[in-house]
């Protein structure tokens, strides 16, 4: 069943090529189909997912180039169970989003589908080549649907996104070789490698230097402070679906594989690097806060919100305990979906008014009350409200790592009061105030097909905050695992 | 008994997801599925009241509570419900006022349309507010004290249209949360100190249990207690953090009177009262907490001498009282915080309600204006004899309850500094000074009354509520305020009781009557414009404009280096650069292809011979 | 002795070559050629290459000499005779689309094809310096004329005469190496010449010799100093003979660099690390980054094509099997790739007249399977997961590493970033421009068929390589075990 995951959006897509041009139709509903039979084989794993059951669960493995000993590996542990549910949520409201009227929607839907399709075999694979050639492959469709239905300098900013990424990639690439050729196993499995390293260690200099490759290598996706300026040019010239899925679920992807090769693997290499990453973290979020209180364009204000976002994730893996790294899991998920939403709420606005600008609007709350309550839930989420699941992913954070890192977490406290700033200045420019007469002819969310994402992704967020077990059950064991 | 608590607990929550679900549109629904959700609430209160016996209570409290979040080896977080004189104290207040507010605001927003939306946010403040009465551990107090910020932000900004409206909540939640940095800070250090000493959790039996042989240094409790206060003086608006309370006025009247008069700021104090043992554990902390207390009431006191705005003057005079509890607990007297905080949530709620009425009836905020309506003691009668009684509960005339709460706190004052009991006596007379001056102007002044038609009364709905709070606000004094609280473990022994209560009610005369001729005949502002006083006291000595500069010149300088650092430094330095440099290799490389074929046999020919040098000679 | 089943292979294709001349003669008419007689002559041409394919496959686990040993037959040369033949496979209907409507002749176009053929094969299977020279030379002849095909047009004409006048250079140090060699050892046999390296391995003549001959080879893989040429010959070559030189005649360099390389010459490992390693960084840094500013799409393929050749010797530099079986997995990955785009481009070039990439614009509209295989052979191209190309990558890289060349793969992994720079730049073009005039460009059903064949190749190579990475594991495996004695 697992397996399926990342087979039946690459069948949706490779069926929508076939399809012809003029039924749009018929592929809009391709493409929202196999992303909720995704969705329904997400949830009925995480109903047969067993929290207690050491190890990985649905484990399937085939050999795929036994000469240098790659295995086509799935499995599922309470890590990748929550980000396959994170990923589940955005791509299935962002297959829906995506099906707003544009132009050349065949090819749009086709390179959603191998996106989506990537991301969920990044989630699902214990390979670590299959991982890498899952994580880069997700870099293909991303630069085409930039450029050709992106909206401000689009050429620059996917140009610059792709390349930083790329950049990252391949530093990450040369950290997995030399780990492969140090390790002489003549294998790329996850698990082996991990027995390997505890019985015969590598040298402590060989691990220092890897672990930084890799928290350097995997820091560029999650926007570490000083790799991070492509995230908000690149978002700003995404369109709608993209930065959803982008700043949800792919930016996800740079602390889940530094959970997966750094920290499992080299977890003193990582302890070396402890105090610049949080130093940088911190640096990230208090530098990235301050830079969106001055963005005058929305969805740069939301850029650099996600890397200051970011910021709390690295700061949890630097200290590497059990409680800040569940936050960071926990947060991943819930900054994912709440970034879903405020991405889809600035796009719905955009597709009507071709406007971002924060002082553009006013007066929106009167004109289209269901998208700016969900604009103003969704900056409460981001501000660390309690009642969404941001919050106690935030407190996990700053409970386990007050001990080791006290000013850094007294700054980043200060930075979610940034936050608020700069979000309550938004919503305040944008939904309250006096009408803006421009915009007089805005019509609200009215059909289903409008709401339907809204109402998930707030309904997520809101379920995991009241209830945080819910996911913690999950994510804690396969913590413990990862730390053990 | 826990289960009536759960429930008392989770029906506004019910309440407010039903009405924003289905009832939006229809406000008189919404409303009355409001008030008759706290007035169940106040009816299970009464009956958790009925058969609760306060001795064992105070002694043992119940609890009951389920893991909400588990830390990882570092603890765990509950969330449960702890019942003790104080929380069902509490529990009466916000219940009971809650429901009268409730019911006087169905009428009050009657021809507003989008009335659903306010009852939804205040049934959620209900909930809010309930949960942080109920909690029984710091970090639930801490959720809920965020969630309270939030349904404040919004009902002061529910009038959203008016800039000023979403101004005000923008500033009311920005400053709980400055508040809020503090007290998370707080939280963390004590998780810290408790997970070092494995104390194991947060909640406040455990805490009030281990914390005295726990071994933490003083220091370190002076600093924990303090950093918590920072968020009891961002809600509880103590003098730093107190610039928000007067802009909250945006919001309508019984959401004033609800919350920026009777449950939400009190909230800070009953934090206090409920965290007694660790504040009680560092002498220093609570000194400075009895001057803040005691300087908010001073300065409030005076900024309210001149506002014209009448639910400013009530702001400032919340603010003051506010401070009196302060210094109440300050000065490790906690009934007698809790005592003012009860009678106070009575008389300030039939103030602001009253003035509500006035404000409906002659569609006016300003008391100059006010003025000009002529005989509205004979108009509006029920209103302003309402309003009267509230106004000398609030002095502390005698029979009413102001008085006893009050002389509680004044005799606490004498175990402490003189300066202190001198600077809260000057305070009574400040009181008693503005509201004179508020009923003068608008009840007794003899100037001509130009307006020709005078003010109608307002109907039943709201006068029922003022006349119920009347009664309590007289009556208020004698409730059995101290079996439930329990005596505080070393209650001081109340001495020179008579000739306090002399000096203090005298300076409330005295006030009353001052104001009462001076304001007489006044037709505007007594003071001159550019009078020293008035400049200092209509600037609210000049915070605002400190905060303002603090964050145009702190705040605004950071992020307009950190955005120029961004779009120079890290976009156009490090990655166009990189870009450029690598275009200008290839700029230099392409040169090379001159397009000369002898050139390239040339360079074929150099190439050859560095290949031989490379591997021969060296 | 003359055992000359060996040579069935080579007996087919000589075949295959005179029915063709023969037909040519007979029916051939320059003056008004009419298309049934092109297209019967492409589908002979066609089943003669499958013929050729089967006779090779036939000798693929068979070793042996013929000639008095100056012929062999071993897995590399069966590696690189099947690798010719299906070059020449693909190049049939890259040459039948670029010149319907032209006025050359594709018949003689065809022939000469067919003759460098049977040079390509000859020379896979020379055990003989001489016999080495005497294939390359034809390799090399045959490309002057293809080159300079358009007689008409300036810049065929121009590419033909500077690839003329650097091959011939390039063939005078090869002659010039192998005449120092004959002098030192006295024979042109390789086993022999093998014995003489391993007996003195120092000998001045010996070493100046090689380095010579690896000097001229050079030339034809398209290394560093010798690099100058592509560009210009890239830009003004017909697309076919563009595609032959890139894929065919680069392969030709790399086979018998590996021939001498690993059987003949004697080189410490240091001191064949420290030459190719130069050489290949190099070679990186200038492919790389001088495609950075083309504005013509030849040219800038000519850059790749530098580029690639950098990878190439990167294993080389490694050397041990692990590197080689990379380098012959890499050349796989890299003609599928580039033989697409050129298909494209043929297919393609009727409709817009000039190779800018600005007059790609827009391609993904006017017909969009053309547009997706571009997209798809420039991704393999820049190495991106999921094609050859990226496998190809990945084995060089990943025995670079174990061979401990870190800094060469940092700069490997640098020029893979810059190289998705200038290719993504070529798919914005496709994509997201407009094109200058929208009606649709027809893609007949052959040409469908072919482009289906090459991009599911790409595919398979890129996500199931197992068995094509045994063959090159094999055969990189068989060249270090026999040394021909």
């Amino acid at each position: 069943m697992i397996l399926l995951l990342p087979w039946i959006p690459f069948l949706a897509a490779f069926l929508i090529m076939l399809a012809p041009r003029e039924k749009e139709f018929l592929h809009k509903q391709i493409a929202v189909t196999s992303c909720a039979v995704n969705f329904a084989i997400v949830l009925w794993l995480i109903f047969h997912f067993h929290p207690e059951v050491p190890g990985y669960q649905f484990a399937h493995r085939y050999p795929w180039i036994p000469f240098l000993g790659i295995h086509y590996q799935v499995g599922l542990d309470g890590i990748n169970m929550t980000l396959c549910l994170l990923h589940a949520l955005v791509s299935f409201t962002g297959a829906i989003v995506s099906c707003w009227p544009k132009d050349r929607m065949k090819e749009y839907l086709c390179f959603y589908l191998i996106l989506t399709g990537a991301i969920y075999g990044v989630f699902t694979a214990l390979d670590v080549f299959q991982l890498y050639l899952f994580y880069e492959l997700t870099l293909i469709p991303l630069y085409p649907m930039i450029v050709i239905w992106g909206s401000k300098n689009k050429a620059y900013g996917a140009m610059k996104l792709t390349l930083f990424i790329t950049g990252g990639a391949m530093l990450a690439l040369f950290g997995i070789l030399i780990l492969y050729r140090n390790l002489g196993l003549q294998s790329f499995d996850l698990l082996e490698m991990r027995k390997n390293i505890e019985i015969l260690p590598m040298n402590p200099g060989t691990v220092h230097g890897l672990a930084g490759i890799f928290l350097v290598g995997f820091g560029v996706i999650a926007s570490l402070w000083p790799l991070h300026s492509w995230s908000p040019i690149g978002y700003a010239a995404a369109p709608t679906s993209v930065s959803m899925l982008h700043a949800g679920v792919l930016k996800k992807m740079g602390p889940y594989l530094m959970l997966r090769l750094a920290v499992a693997l080299l977890p003193d290499g990582v302890h070396y690097w402890a105090n610049t990453l949080a130093v940088l973290s911190c640096v990230g979020i208090l530098y990235a806060g301050y830079a969106a209180v001055k963005q005058q364009d929305l969805k740069f204000m939301i850029g650099f919100s996600s890397v200051s976002h970011m910021g709390y994730i690295l700061l949890a893996i630097a200290v590497m305990n059990q409680a800040t790294l569940s936050g960071a899991v926990l947060l991943m998920f819930s900054h994912g979906v709440m970034a879903a939403t405020t991405f889809a709420c600035i796009g719905f606005i955009y597709e009507q008014t071709h406007a971002r600008g924060v002082n553009d609007f006013g007066g929106l709350a009167k004109k289209i009350p269901f998208i700016s309550t969900c604009l103003i839930m969704a900056s409460f989420a981001s501000l660390g409200l309690p009642g969404f699941s941001n919050f106690v992913a935030e407190l996990l954070i700053f409970f386990g790592s007050w001990s080791q890192y006290p000013i850094i977490v007294s700054l980043a406290i200060f930075g979610v009061f940034i936050t608020s700033l700069y979000l309550l200045r938004m919503v305040k420019s944008v939904c309250y105030g006096a009408e803006n007469p421009r915009w007089s002819l805005l019509h609200d969310a009215r059909t289903i097909a409008d709401k339907l994402p809204f109402v998930i992704l707030l309904g997520a967020l809101m379920l995991f905050g009241f209830w945080p077990q819910g996911l913690l059950r999950m994510i804690q064991p396969a913590v413990g695992a990862l730390l053990s | 008994m826990l289960t009536l608590a759960w429930t008392i607990l989770w029906i506004p929550f019910i309440a407010a997801v039903l009405i924003t679900l289905f009832l939006l549109n229809k406000p008189r629904a919404a409303g009355w599925l409001a008030t008759g959700v706290l007035f169940a609430g106040f009816i299970c209160t009464l009956r958790i009241l009925s058969h609760a016996q306060f001795e064992s209570l105070n002694h043992s409290p119940l609890e009951s509570s389920i893991v909400w979040l588990s830390l990882g080896g570092h603890g765990v977080i509950e969330f449960g419900i702890l019942l003790n004189g104080l929380s069902i104290l509490m529990l009466l207040i916000v219940t009971g006022i809650g429901s009268l507010i409730f019911l006087y605001s169905i009428s009050y927003m009657k021809e507003d349309k989008s009335a659903g939306r306010y009852f939804a946010c205040l049934s959620l403040f209900a909930f809010s507010m309930l949960g942080i009465v109920l909690a029984n551990n710091l970090v639930q107090v801490f959720i809920f004290w965020e969630l309270v910020g939030l349904s404040s932000y919004l009902l002061i900004g529910f009038w959203y249209e008016k800039d000023s409206a979403a101004m005000a909540g923008k500033k009311a939640f920005l400053t709980n949360r400055v508040g809020d940095i503090g007290m998370m800070i707080g939280i963390l250090l004590l998780f810290h100190q408790i997970a070092t000493n494995h104390i194991g959790s947060v909640n406040f039996l455990t805490l009030e249990g281990r914390l005295p042989h726990a071994g933490i240094s003083e220091g370190m409790l002076a600093a924990i207690s303090l950093l918590i206060f920072c968020g009891v003086m961002g809600k509880s608006a103590q003098v730093p953090l107190h610039v928000w309370l007067p802009d909250a006025m945006e919001g309508p009247t019984p959401v004033s009177a609800l919350m920026h008069a009777a449950t939400m700021v009190a909230a800070g104090v009953f934090l206090l009262a409920r965290l007694y043992f660790l504040f009680a554990a560092s002498p220093s902390a609570l000194h400075i907490i009895a001057w803040i207390g005691v300087v908010t009431a001073f300065l409030a006191g005076t900024m309210a001498l001149v506002q014209n705005d009448i639910k400013k003057i009530l702001a400032y005079s919340t603010l003051s009282q506010l401070g009196y509890m302060v210094m109440a607990i300050g000065l490790a007297d906690r009934n007698a915080g809790m005592f003012h905080l009860t009678t106070h949530a009575f008389f300030k709620a039939l103030l602001f309600l009253a003035a509500g009425s006035l404000i409906h009836g002659m569609h006016t905020q300003d008391i100059w204006e006010m003025r000009r309506f002529p005989k509205t003691l004979k108009h509006m009668l029920v209103t302003s004899f309402t309003f009267l009684m509230g106004t000398l509960a609030l002095m502390g005339i005698p029979p009413f309850s102001g008085y006893f709460s009050k002389e509680e706190i004044l005799s606490a004052a004498t175990h402490g500094p003189k300066l202190l009991l001198i600077i809260a006596l000057s305070v009574v007379f400040l009181t008693a000074f503005y509201m004179g001056r508020l009923c003068t102007i608008v009840f007794f002044s003899q100037t001509a009354k130009e307006e020709h038609h005078h003010a109608h009364e307002s109907d039943g709905f709201i006068l029922f509520p003022l006349a119920v709070l009347a009664v309590f606000s007289i009556a208020g004094g004698y409730l059995p305020i101290k079996e439930i609280l329990g005596h505080s473990a070393h209650a001081a022994a109340h001495h020179g009781g008579n000739l306090l209560a002399i000096i203090s009610v005298s300076l409330g005369l005295i006030g009353f009557g001052t104001a009462f001729l001076v304001f007489r005949k006044a037709q505007g502002p007594v003071l001159g414009e550019n009078s020293f006083p008035s400049i200092v006291l209509d600037h609210k000595y000049f915070f605002d404009e400190l905060y303002d500069d603090l964050i145009r010149y702190g705040q605004e300088s950071i992020a307009t280096f950190s955005d120029a650092f961004e779009r120079h430094v890290v976009v156009q330095f490090a990655s166009n650069g990189t870009a450029s440099a690598a275009r200008s290799l290839g700029q230099l490389l392409s040169r090379l292809q001159t397009g000369v074929v002898q050139f390239y046999a040339l360079v074929f020919a150099v190439g050859v011979t560095v290949l031989v040098f490379l591997l021969m000679l060296r | 002795m003359m055992n000359l089943r060996y040579l069935l292979p080579e007996w087919v294709a000589l075949g295959v070559f005179i029915l063709l001349l023969i037909a040519e003669i007979l029916k051939g008419d320059v003056k008004h050629p009419d298309a049934q007689n092109i297209r019967s002559f492409c589908i002979t041409s066609l089943l003669g290459s499958i013929l050729v394919c089967i006779s090779t496959l036939l000798f693929l686990k068979k070793t042996g000499t013929a000639f008095g040993d100056s012929f062999i037959v071993d897995p590399l040369s069966a590696f690189f005779k099947l690798f010719f033949i299906l070059t020449l496979f693909m190049m049939i209907p890259i040459s039948y689309a670029f010149f319907n409507k032209r006025r050359e002749r594709l018949e003689t176009f065809l022939l000469i094809l067919w003759c460098t053929l049977l040079g390509m094969f000859f020379l896979a299977s020379a055990n003989d310096l001489f016999v080495l020279f005497l294939c390359i030379e034809i390799i090399t002849l045959s490309f002057y004329i293809m080159a300079a095909y358009l007689k008409h047009e300036l810049p065929s004409i121009e590419s033909g005469l500077k690839y003329l006048i650097i091959g011939s250079l390039a063939s005078a140090f090869l002659v010039f190496g192998i005449a120092l060699i004959y002098a030192a050892v006295g024979s042109t046999n390789l086993p022999v010449l093998h014995q003489a390296f391993v007996a003195h391995p120092g000998d001045r003549m010996l070493v100046l010799g090689m380095l010579f001959i690896i000097a001229g080879l050079g030339f034809k893989i398209g290394a560093v100093p010798f690099h100058l040429w592509v560009p210009d010959v890239y830009e003004g070559a017909p697309i076919p003979t563009v595609a032959f030189l890139s894929v065919g005649s680069k392969a030709a360099g790399i086979f018998v660099l590996l021939r001498l390389l690993f059987q003949v010459f004697v080189l410490t490992d240091s001191q064949r690390a420290l030459l190719f390693s130069t050489l290949s960084a190099l070679t990186m840094i200038c492919g790389n980054f001088g495609a950075l500013k083309q504005t013509s799409l030849k040219r800038l393929l000519g850059y790749s094509s530098i580029a690639h050749a950098g990878y190439l010797l990167i294993g080389f530099a490694v050397g041990y099997s692990g590197g080689i079986t990379g380098v012959l997995y890499y050349l796989l990955a890299y003609a599928a790739a580039n033989l697409t785009i050129f298909l494209v481009m043929a297919i393609v070039d009727r409709h817009l007249q000039s190779d800018r990439i600005e007059a790609y614009a827009g391609l993904a509209q006017r017909s969009p399977i053309l547009g997706a295989c571009f997209f798809i052979a420039l991704l393999s191209l820049a190495g991106v997961p999921g094609t050859a190309g990226f496998f190809g990558k990945f084995l060089i890289l990943l025995a670079a590493v174990h061979g401990g060349f870190l800094w060469l793969t940092l700069l490997g992994l640098v020029g893979v970033v810059v190289s998705l720079y200038y290719y993504l730049s070529v798919v914005r073009v496709i994509y997201a421009e407009e094109p200058a005039y929208d009606e649709a460009i027809p893609v007949p059903l052959s040409y469908r068929l072919t482009l289906i064949l090459l991009v599911g190749g790409i595919f398979v190579l890129g996500l199931f390589p197992a068995p094509f990475l045994l063959g090159c594991y094999h055969t990189a495996f068989m060249l270090f075990q026999t040394p021909l004695s």
